[in-house]
């Protein structure tokens, strides 16, 4: 079946490709006007821009490249092109031949004072396909209250409905039910597998490199796959091709810098950006020398860069690359004991765009993803050694194809090379090693081909159609450990040789989404997606952990199957300056997995980590209601979910359904930014939501001498909710006001002096473009303690009749307040 | 050993955390029988039959106590009725004992216990004993009279053995007690010749009337004279021991999911019934 569709798949490619010019031929009265949407002043290419025809009210969206294309009958035209915080271009052109047309998009900002702006909102939520899906400027996230000053993509998005935080100090995020190895993260295509540093307080995304966000979480198109429960694309920033810059900021905790500028003007460029924390630098100085913080200390570290250059009209390359690391070390030189953690992401894409005529675009891409957990302690002669990790190996091409205005096709193939490391461990006392198996990789392919196509039907109903098909083999060196069920001994080993084949899997993924336009302010639109996820995240422990690790289907682990259907009513108002919407989604999911009921953690070594799993399956479904105010200097937005989580599995919990831990059955995120004057930018989040659903113990027995807990139904139980209020106040100092209060003092000196004061040259320094801000945030402004966890402690003792378990919670944070200076020349 | 991962990173945690009560209503539990029995080679059956306590009420101990079970252990071809007796060196005063039937290694016995109208059975294999090569006290850095009981085990070639690790001081503990994850097998150690060591466990009753000086708490000291009690066990008492000890060490720990503790009681009760091939060695402080 493999070879079948694969080669299928590429003798269509190439048939494609081939004809194109033949059907550019025949249509003789249509003609093209494509090219690139650009910021005027950085050169970085707009993703998602709108441009359309005026006079037919049709039009495309630029790709992730940049590119448009569009094909209409021979005309004259007005081509609008509209970007959010852009002044609108329109240009009228005579279309009686192909056009290339690149578009450079000038800011608002710069432009409000000399030009008059031609305000025309965009319509997109209303008219586009998509549903459940949401784009997000760095610019928009940035007004946002920061934790601790470090702007954050990840707490960004969980402030929209229908994507959940696990509460502080969770890695990870949840999107409508699924859990959080079910998010597709990439970052320039290249996938992310853990995107949170220090337990989730911050994401690995350094807001000064990223460029944009995309969120899908519904409606998943047909080039995204390997994931049941959304996609978040994050683009990384290419650098300035035309001037060279240098951003940062200087925090309480953690300070950035990143520098970017041309390689060659207008041809390629480059950007390099890093952030580190230092607790650990400021806390060492107040620790006592025989302390063991003397020598411990946490920190993490990123940096991401990236390089692009244009090799001519129609080929560009990009190299880009993310490198994080978060380490824990603790050192007692008096008890001799010493621990290191370290965990995180590296990735590595290389890209080339080439451009086959004015229809047919193609990327290409070979990308590195890697993720890895490190753990070792020693003691007293002991040492301790821990690894996990996943890393991947992935060569993608896909192509955009615009025959007409009304189509968009998107085709192409994914191959990617997996290589699992579970858990292995080493271990040993004095000179004794321990025998916990040799280091386990195991190693799979997965592959797929996709088909979709964005159509009109008519000038009301526009269909994406799209088809997936997708193969996974795990393949050898791999050791198979039966267990005896009587005893639970391992009974035979059986070995699978280099590359032979362990177990495959393959299966299509068809989805298929409709809008259907109402009128010019709204729409209904509705979906049905069916993915297929081949890898596992299997976690031990109540909350994600950069410990839970990656595991591939097996011969007893089949693939995640995800079906979703989703129904939304989107309506604009006031000229597209409120966007409202109601979804309501239903998600099926089979084939989840959890450990058994008593597994340990040591229970996956020496053995597969597969025979401690049992499966189950579960649903989801919930309306997500939202309001956003785009445009003005007030805007921000107000989300409400409503929803429910569930999972059954036949040997837990006695078979019957349960809550998933991350049910959340209310969740409300309101936030707000005001544009005081140019200096000073307020803004407000506040959040609310159910809490955790977590097993607590319902009983007390006696075991030798020592009260054990029995625990109730699974997730029975309700944490307190959830909710916090964080401010925020930015302070842009107006550098015009303060060179003219600088001449003024110039002016007058020159006069006490008695000097010409025509005479007088004002310093270049002072005109050059120098940018600064100070921002503050508060952080849980009502100092809310809310749970991080909740345990049971006993109190009293029973000679004297009052032992009783006392409930108590954790918190984390009280009221934080933090303050930050950025920069920018 | 990932326990030992999830507790730092715990740590961490806790840096920047605070704790405080708060009230929660919890509801739903059932009554049920608990059932602690043992028996082990060259000793009769000894089985502590109570009940489990709601957690959301204060425990009484007049509610948990079970005085009226019958409760039986064969060896397939003697049935021993054990007796209900006081004993103030056990882990519980009151402790259902046997005569008749004597824990012999490699033998099969079987537990019925009748009590709150069920009936409740359950099955136990004493294994051949392990002795351990050699035993010693070793100072703990930077302590000089503190320290730790170690151990040489030669552990014998071939998987399924799971031991389990108790100790005495001869003058100031009741009983032997096990240190926390005193329960292992033999999935990474099997055939292996290696030096190990414990910790001082501590006995809960004792805890409760008096609090042990902490800077002694899980030391044992140079002067201690120890006993050590060294039991194979077997595949399901070990499960029960190992998920035993890890709800022990999960209660209140964030990062864990909760553990179920997996009895081998059948009928509904909570507990375990296992069979112990012990062997004895003893630590003497330095002359």
């Amino acid at each position: 079946m493999k070879h079948f569709c694969f080669r299928h798949f590429f003798l269509f490619a190439v048939v494609f490709i081939c004809f194109l010019p033949d059907v550019n031929a025949q249509e003789k009265t249509k003609f093209t006007i494509s090219g690139y949407v650009k910021d005027a002043s950085t050169g970085e290419y707009s993703i998602g821009a709108n441009v359309y025809i005026k006079e037919l009210l049709k039009g495309a969206n630029s790709n992730q490249y940049g590119f448009y294309s569009i094909t209409v009958e021979k005309g004259t035209y007005h081509l609008v092109v509209s970007y959010l915080g852009y002044e609108n271009f329109i240009k009228e052109i005579v279309l009686d031949k192909d056009i290339r047309l690149n578009v450079d998009m000038r800011s608002e900002v710069i432009t409000t004072q000399e030009v008059e702006v031609v305000s025309e909102k965009s319509d997109k939520n209303v008219s586009s396909t998509s549903v459940g899906s949401v784009k997000m400027d760095m610019e928009e996230i940035k007004k946002i209250p920061a934790f601790m000053g470090e702007v954050d993509v990840l707490k960004t998005i969980q402030l929209l409905p229908g994507v959940k935080s696990a509460g502080e100090g969770n890695t990870g995020f949840y999107v409508r039910g699924g859990g959080p190895d079910q998010n597709l993260i990439l970052l320039d295509e290249a996938v992310v597998y853990n995107a949170s540093h220090l337990l989730g307080f911050f994401s690995v995304f350094n807001g000064d490199a990223v460029k944009s966000i995309t969120l899908i979480k519904g409606g998943m198109p047909a080039q995204y796959g390997g994931r049941l429960a959304s996609v978040l694309d994050i683009s990384m920033k290419e650098g300035n091709t035309k001037q060279y810059h240098a951003e940062g900021g200087i925090g309480v905790i953690s300070s950035r810098l990143t520098v970017q500028g041309p390689i060659k003007k207008d041809t390629g460029s480059f950007i390099i950006s890093g952030r580190r924390t230092y607790i650990d630098v400021l806390a060492k100085p107040f620790a006592k020398p025989d302390s063991p913080l003397k020598n411990s200390g946490y920190y993490f570290y990123d940096l991401n860069a990236k390089v692009n250059y244009r090799l001519s009209d129609k080929d560009r390359i990009f190299a880009s690359g993310y490198f994080g690391r978060d380490k824990l070390n603790f050192e007692d030189n008096v008890a001799k004991f010493n621990l290191n953690v370290a965990w995180g992401n590296s990735t590595g894409v290389i890209r080339w765009n080439h451009l086959f005529n004015n229809k047919l675009f193609m990327n290409t891409s070979a990308i590195f993803s890697d993720y890895n957990f490190s753990f070792g302690a020693g003691q007293s002669g002991f040492e301790f050694k821990l690894y996990s990790g996943i890393r991947d190996w992935n060569a993608k091409v896909d192509f955009s194809y615009f025959p007409s205005i009304r189509h968009e096709i998107k085709f192409g193939a994914n191959y990617i090379f997996h290589t699992f490391t579970p858990t292995s461990v080493s271990a040993k006392q004095g000179d004794v090693e321990f025998d916990f198996g040799k280091i386990r990789k195991d190693k799979a392919h997965e592959a797929a081909v996709y088909l979709s196509d964005d159509f009109d039907v008519s000038d009301k109903l526009r269909i994406h159609a799209g088809l997936r098909y997708s193969y996974f083999v795990q393949i050898g060196p791999f050791d198979r450990y039966i267990k005896d069920p009587i005893n639970g001994q391992t009974s035979q080993i059986i070995h699978y040789t280099s590359n032979k084949k362990v177990k495959d899997y393959g299966g299509f993924e068809p989805r298929v989404n409709a809008r259907y336009q109402l009128n010019s302010k709204s729409s209904v639109k509705a979906s049905y997606t069916y993915n297929l996820q081949y890898i596992h995240l299997a976690s031990l422990s109540a909350v994600a952990l950069p410990t839970d690790t990656w595991v591939p289907c097996s011969q007893l682990v089949q693939p995640q199957k995800g079906t979703q259907y989703s129904l939304g009513y989107f309506r604009n108002f006031k000229e597209n300056t409120y966007e409202t919407s109601v979804e309501i989604y239903y998600k099926d999911l089979q084939n989840q997995i959890e450990y058994k009921d008593g597994s340990l953690p040591s229970t996956d070594i020496n053995d597969n980590a597969d025979n401690q799993f049992i499966f189950g399956k579960g649903q989801a479904y919930g309306a997500e209601f939202f309001i956003k105010k785009r445009l003005g200097r007030f805007n921000g937005w107000v989300g409400y979910t409503l929803s429910y989580t569930k999972r059954i599995f036949p040997e837990l919990n006695l078979g019957k359904e349960f809550y998933a831990k991350y049910d959340r059955r209310h969740d409300v995120s309101l936030l707000g930014s005001y544009d005081l004057s140019k200096k000073w930018t307020f803004a407000a989040v506040w959040v609310y939501s159910t809490g955790n659903a977590i097993t607590v113990p319902v009983a007390y027995y006696i075991i030798d001498g020592n009260f054990v807990t029995e625990y109730g139904d699974r997730n029975a139980f309700r944490m307190p909710a959830y909710h916090r209020l964080d401010l925020s106040a930015t302070f842009t100092p107006d550098r015009n006001k303060k060179i003219e209060r600088k001449k003024q003092r110039l002016i007058k000196r020159y006069q006490e002096q008695g000097k010409d004061v025509s005479t007088i040259e004002v310093p270049k320094k002072w005109s050059k473009n120098y940018e600064s801000s100070w921002s503050f945030s508060v952080f849980n402004v009502y100092n809310r303690h809310n749970p991080y966890i909740v345990y049971f402690s006993n109190e009293g003792s029973i000679a004297t009749g009052d032992y009783k378990a006392k409930a108590k919670q954790v918190y984390l944070f009280p009221i934080l307040p933090s303050v930050t200076w950025n920069f920018k020349f | 050993m990932k326990k030992l991962i999830l507790c730092s990173i715990a740590s961490l945690m806790f840096l920047i955390s605070c704790t405080e009560d708060i009230n929660l209503n919890v509801v739903g539990a059932e009554k049920k029988i608990v059932i602690e029995g043992s028996i082990e080679n060259g000793h009769p059956a000894n089985v502590i039959v109570t009940r489990n306590s709601p957690l959301s009420q204060t425990i009484d101990v007049n509610t948990i106590l079970v005085t009226d079970a019958k409760v039986y252990v064969s060896n397939g071809v003697i049935t021993d009725t054990l007796v209900l007796s006081i004993d103030s060196f056990a882990s519980f005063p009151l402790v259902y004992k046997g005569s008749l039937v004597i824990g012999a290694p490699q033998q099969t016995y079987y537990l019925t216990v009748i009590a709150d109208g069920k009936t409740f059975t359950s099955i136990t294999t004493i294994p051949a004993p392990v002795e351990l090569d050699s035993v010693w006290w070793q100072a703990q850095p930077p302590r000089d009279s503190l320290g730790y009981a170690w151990a040489h085990l030669s552990e014998p070639a071939g998987y399924g053995n799971a031991y389990k690790w108790f100790a005495k001081r001869a003058t100031a503990d009741r009983r032997f007690i096990s240190p926390y994850a005193s329960s292992f097998d033999d999935k990474f150690i099997d055939g292996k010749s290696f030096d190990f060591a414990y910790n001082r466990g501590t006995d809960p009753n004792d805890q409760a009337t008096a609090p042990p000086e902490k800077e002694e708490d899980g030391f044992f000291k140079i002067t201690d004279t120890v006993y050590i009690k060294f039991c194979t066990i077997d595949y399901y008492t070990a499960k029960f021991y190992t998920t035993y000890e890890a709800a022990l060490q999960t209660n209140g720990n964030p990062f864990s999911s909760p553990v179920s503790i997996i009895s081998n009681i059948n009928g509904g009760g909570l507990g375990v019934w296992g069979g112990f091939g012990c062997s004895y060695d003893t630590i003497l402080p330095p002359q």
